[in-house]
């Protein structure tokens, strides 16, 4: 007992001053994900990657724009999304200071990015951003100045247009070669 | 090959239809039904097995039939000196049979093997495989308003997301306790909700004055349907998190074991670096999980200031998860093929610092508790653990290495870094709550020594393999990792898709519940709350007690206040009244 | 599905003028009852561990009680289990009106990761009002001590919802690759990755790629063997110092034609002293 006592007395006061002063987390803390969106070009890899499904890319209801929506209330804090994002455009921030009062909507992000329309088939299928991000990789990627024109027809056509056609040149027998 | 001799033994038994290997020290033999409580008696007492999990499978999709898989770890009883299996011979031997959809019954093992009890009564719950003979046929898992004839785990019974309608709130349907017979019987009921950190359980504690003659308990107030969640939402990159959300405190055991079954099943060796950060990583988890049970251990019989202290102390040890992992309880860093997170140098070094100063004051402390006569008094001779009843109900981690049996699967069956380390299993003999904290207490110093020796091993190499490979479905494999309540063992087989086909988590204290009533029996009601403590599922007090003498019809309601107060001072006892 | 309709006494008695009265008055002392509606413990111990001496909560008051007729505030954690919505409800309607009701971690605010679950109900606020949300999983103690205090007006909120509208169609610039190849910073990117995970490893990748630049002619092997060894003897943290060794024997050799002596040598570092 009297023991305790002493060790109470070597080791004083230890108590935090927080949250009259502010408190440091450890470096590389993972806290509430941050979005730039400037950076976002919509790929929606973190909305596959995201275990609790706090994150969701989807179309609003008329399909004029793809939204980006994060929402903090089911975040794990896992840092899937800093992981698999390609641009950076989100990343653990050390932000613990969350909590919300009354209204839940504050803990809601989100993003609207202007969406691409399928030169095929005329819907909405990925965001322009996205197109023009992958355009920018490839101008940049030593490819012949063939397969850039190409690639800049194609990039506007939806997966599902590119499979039909696909199908359609196949059972017509024609040849693709890849140069 | 290891497994070889016990397939060996087991076929001059049994008839064996089919061996199949899954890994190294993995084997599984199929047995015809009637044989497998002989096959699973035989095994667990005649060749030193101890009941690892048992899985029941809806494998109607492959081969026409529900499935059940008793899954035994080979390494003697460990009941006297020598009773053990060479090092190089322990290995896992899985009887599987299969059971037609038809029928839906399979001979029970409980009878034989009471370890096998709770596996059991799971079995009906979940796929509606009703084993005969089995003593006690209450429900175990689901809530006691789900319907009857729906059973979640079964592939067609529906959809995940399904959630049948709730009862008005003030219809709770009641649970039916076993009550030992007899008069003059006190019923205590304890819980579901408690005061302090622990999880809802409802305890029904059987009295005559102030001694427990037999308790009930009625659990998995959390069960939330994790695994049917996995089998349908989650691919193998995100099931590590759900794992780790199996338990609050010792999660990251969850998530490595869950990870290692997936990578076992496919025969995938992951890099030096990662596992050796794992170790350290599950043993970071292991200094703080034994600190709060050790602290609580001192709260429950109201020694305050050394709870203060240790979880003072405690405090470095969650420092230390965040400095390495970047969070302080949920690590989130296994991913299949490796790890996520790399430790940097400079990581290390102020790692070596804390863990320093975590020795160093974890020694004064418990240097001035064991110092205090009236505590030890309290610890000495409660709670005791019959060393046959621990044989007989396979208990795991610092609750049977406080009986005297040398249980470890770090030591048993080393994983990860383990083959490399160097430790010593902490063993007590006496069986009480005091042994259980002493073998808390010499864990904490060998983790330090573990840590510290990852540090110093510490590969050059990648922490994450090329992601190259390919699952295979209907492969399947058994994992097992030493969380700091004992052994996690987790069972995967795979699907299609990146998903698994079927996950089996068995938590370490899902095989330490059964046989809690065996200890209490025998104490007083005030010491109920330190023996749940000690087990380390969970710290117990209650915010009501309703007692009743049933000799003298009269009864009693207790606030938690009052109960707390009398498991602290043992003074003024609320059965004092009543007789 | 039906679940709980709060009764209109308790509504009555709950409404935000008589909350807000409450939380005015209850200025530096007030009581807390903990409901864990299955949670997996995680914040259990959180909170635990923000009673300890280190974060002391009573400075203002926060005290844990043992029963909800004493409570004001309760701090529910858990994606509310069916097995628990009862004992919840019972909770609930013994707490003394008016109530503050708080929900901890992702659980609790919306049903976490398991939200979708068939045992689970989705979080508190689908059964009773919740007033404050404290997310994090689990949050640290700092956030539940930030949470308390924002619910009683010491602390101002920071989360605001924010949303961005105008989209200016501009993607992220993409940088020219330093070898003429791109294939070489994905590969060297990935690698480092594998090398030391997605935190430390682009760290490591800008740190190697400022290092390979300073040689001056990147495609001569002898120069840039020595700008990176230079870069490793200035690196004070030995695992970066060995991992910028190891991108450059088994990436930067793939992409320009190098002899055995090119490669840079590692050695072991010791630690545990």
């Amino acid at each position: 007992m009297m023991k305790l006592l002493d060790i109470s007395k070597k080791y004083g006061e230890i108590t935090h001053k927080y949250p009259f002063e502010p408190y440091k987390v450890a470096e590389n803390f993972r806290g509430k994900p941050a979005y730039i969106y400037d950076l976002c070009i919509g790929c929606a890899a973190c909305g596959v990657a995201c275990p609790s499904n706090a994150i969701t890319v989807q179309l609003n209801e008329n399909k004029s724009k793809l939204i980006w929506e994060f929402d903090c209330g089911r975040c794990i804090f896992c840092g899937r999304c800093d992981e698999v994002c390609p641009t950076g455009a989100i990343k653990l921030s050390e932000e613990f200071e969350l909590a919300v009062k009354f209204d839940k909507s504050a803990m809601i992000q989100r993003g609207e990015l202007e969406v691409q329309c399928c030169s095929e088939c005329g819907k909405p299928f990925s965001a322009k951003r996205l197109v023009k991000y992958s355009l920018e990789c490839l101008s940049k990627a030593n490819l012949g100045e063939k397969r850039l024109e190409e690639a800049k027809s194609y990039v506007n056509v939806c997966p599902t247009c590119k499979k039909t056609a696909t199908v359609a040149n196949f059972t017509a027998g024609k040849e693709m070669v890849i140069e | 090959m290891k497994c070889d001799k016990f397939i060996e033994a087991l076929g001059q038994r049994v008839k064996i239809l089919e061996v199949t290997r899954q890994y190294e020290d993995q084997v599984t033999a199929l047995v015809e039904l009637n044989d497998l409580p002989e096959a699973v008696r035989f095994l667990y007492y005649d060749m030193g097995g101890y009941l690892s999990t048992m899985i029941p499978n809806d494998e109607r999709s492959i081969n026409k039939h529900y499935a059940l898989y008793y899954a035994l770890s080979m390494e003697g009883g460990k009941m006297f000196e020598g009773d053990e299996i060479a090092q190089d011979e322990k290995c896992f031997v899985t009887v599987k049979v299969l059971i037609s959809p038809e029928s839906l019954v399979f001979p029970s093992v409980t009878p034989l093997v009471p370890a096998c009890v709770w596996y059991e009564r799971e079995a009906y719950d979940m796929f509606g495989l009703i084993a005969e003979g089995l003593p006690d046929k209450r429900r175990l898992v689901l809530s006691d308003d789900w319907p009857d004839n729906l059973f979640p785990l079964r592939k067609d019974a529906m959809d995940y997301r399904y959630r049948p309608d709730m009862k008005e709130h003030y219809m709770e349907p009641e649970y039916d306790f076993l009550r030992p017979e007899g008069s003059g019987m006190i019923d205590v009921p304890l819980g579901p909700l408690h005061i302090t950190a622990d999880e809802p359980g409802h305890f029904r504690l059987y009295c005559d004055g102030d001694t427990i003659i037999d308790a009930d308990y009625r659990l998995f107030y959390q069960h939330r349907g994790m695994e049917k969640l996995a089998e349908n939402r989650m691919n193998y990159d995100q099931m590590g998190y759900l794992a780790e959300r199996v338990c609050g405190i010792c999660g990251y055991a969850h998530a490595i074991a869950c990870i290692e079954a997936a990578e076992k099943a496919i025969n995938l060796e992951i890099p030096a670096r990662a596992q050796a950060i794992r170790i350290v990583c599950s043993e970071i988890e292991r200094l703080h999980s034994h600190l709060l049970n050790i602290g609580l251990a001192c709260e429950v019989t109201g020694n305050y200031n050394a709870f203060m202290h240790i979880f003072r102390i405690r405090e470095y040890s969650m420092k230390l998860a965040e400095l390495v992992t970047g969070g302080r309880k949920t690590y989130g860093n296994v991913v299949m093929g490796g790890l996520r997170r790399d430790m940097t140098g400079h990581e290390i070094k102020e790692s070596l610092r804390i863990l320093h100063i975590i020795e160093t004051q974890v020694e004064e402390v418990w240097d001035a508790v064991m110092d205090d006569q009236r505590q030890m008094k309290r610890w000495k001779g409660v709670g005791i653990l019959d060393k046959q009843v621990a044989r007989d109900f396979s208990p795991v981690g610092p609750n049977i290495r406080g009986s005297g049996i040398k249980r470890d699967t770090r030591y048993d069956h080393p994983y990860d870094f383990f083959k490399q380390v160097k430790f010593d299993v902490a063993v007590v003999e006496g069986g009480d709550v005091f042994a259980r904290e002493m073998v808390r207490y010499m864990e904490l110093k060998s983790s330090v020594s573990i840590i510290r020796q990852c540090f110093e091993l510490m590969p050059q190499t990648a922490i994450i393999v090329d992601p190259k490979f390919h699952v295979k479905p209907e492969n399947y494999s058994l994992a097992y990792v030493e969380a700091p309540r004992g052994e996690n063992v987790h069972w995967i087989m795979q699907g299609s898709a990146q998903k698994v086909y079927r996950w089996r988590c068995r938590a370490a204290t899902y095989n330490n519940w059964p046989s809690l009533r065996f200890q209490f029996r025998g104490n007083t009601i005030a010491d109920a709350a330190l023996i749940v403590c000690s087990l380390d599922p969970c710290y117990s007090c209650t915010e009501r007690v309703t007692v009743v003498d049933v000799r003298s019809k009269k009864s009693k309601i207790l606030t938690h206040n009052d109960l707390k107060a009398f498991s602290q001072t043992l003074k003024n006892s609320p059965m004092k009244d009543l007789k | 599905m039906k679940t709980y309709e709060v009764p209109q006494n308790i509504q009555d008695a709950n409404d935000l003028e008589q909350k807000l009265e409450l939380l005015k008055h209850i200025g530096r002392s007030f009581s807390v009852y903990r409901i864990d509606c299955g949670s997996c413990n995680g914040c259990e111990i959180e909170i635990f561990a923000a009673i300890t001496p280190l974060w002391d909560p009573e400075r203002f008051g926060f005290k844990l009680v043992a029963n909800p007729r004493h409570a004001d505030i309760l701090l529910c954690t858990g994606p509310v289990t069916r097995q628990m919505y009862y004992p919840l409800l019972r909770a609930y309607e013994a707490t003394p009106d008016p109530k503050i009701v708080v929900a901890l971690g992702a659980c609790g605010s919306t049903g976490g990761i398991f939200y979708d679950a068939y045992s689970v109900l989705s979080g508190i606020d689908k059964i009773i009002p919740v007033d404050v949300y404290i997310p994090g999983c689990p949050p640290h103690p700092a956030s539940i001590i930030y949470g308390l205090t924002t619910a009683l007006g010491v602390m101002d909120q920071r989360l605001q919802k924010t949303s961005f509208e105008h989209d200016n169609e501009m993607p992220p610039a993409v940088e020219d690759s330093v070898l003429g190849n791109t294939l070489f910073e994905r590969d060297l990117l990935v690698h480092s990755k594998r090398l030391m995970s997605y935190i430390f490893g682009r760290k490591l990748y800008d740190k190697y790629l400022a290092a390979l630049v300073k040689s001056g002619n990147i495609k001569d092997t002898k120069a840039t063997k020595a700008a990176i060894t230079e870069a490793m003897k200035k690196e004070d943290d030995p695992r970066y110092a060995e991992c910028l060794g190891i991108l450059h024997n088994e990436i930067y050799t793939q992409y320009v034609p190098c002899q055995e002596e090119d490669k840079i040598s590692l050695h072991r570092v010791k630690w545990g002293r």
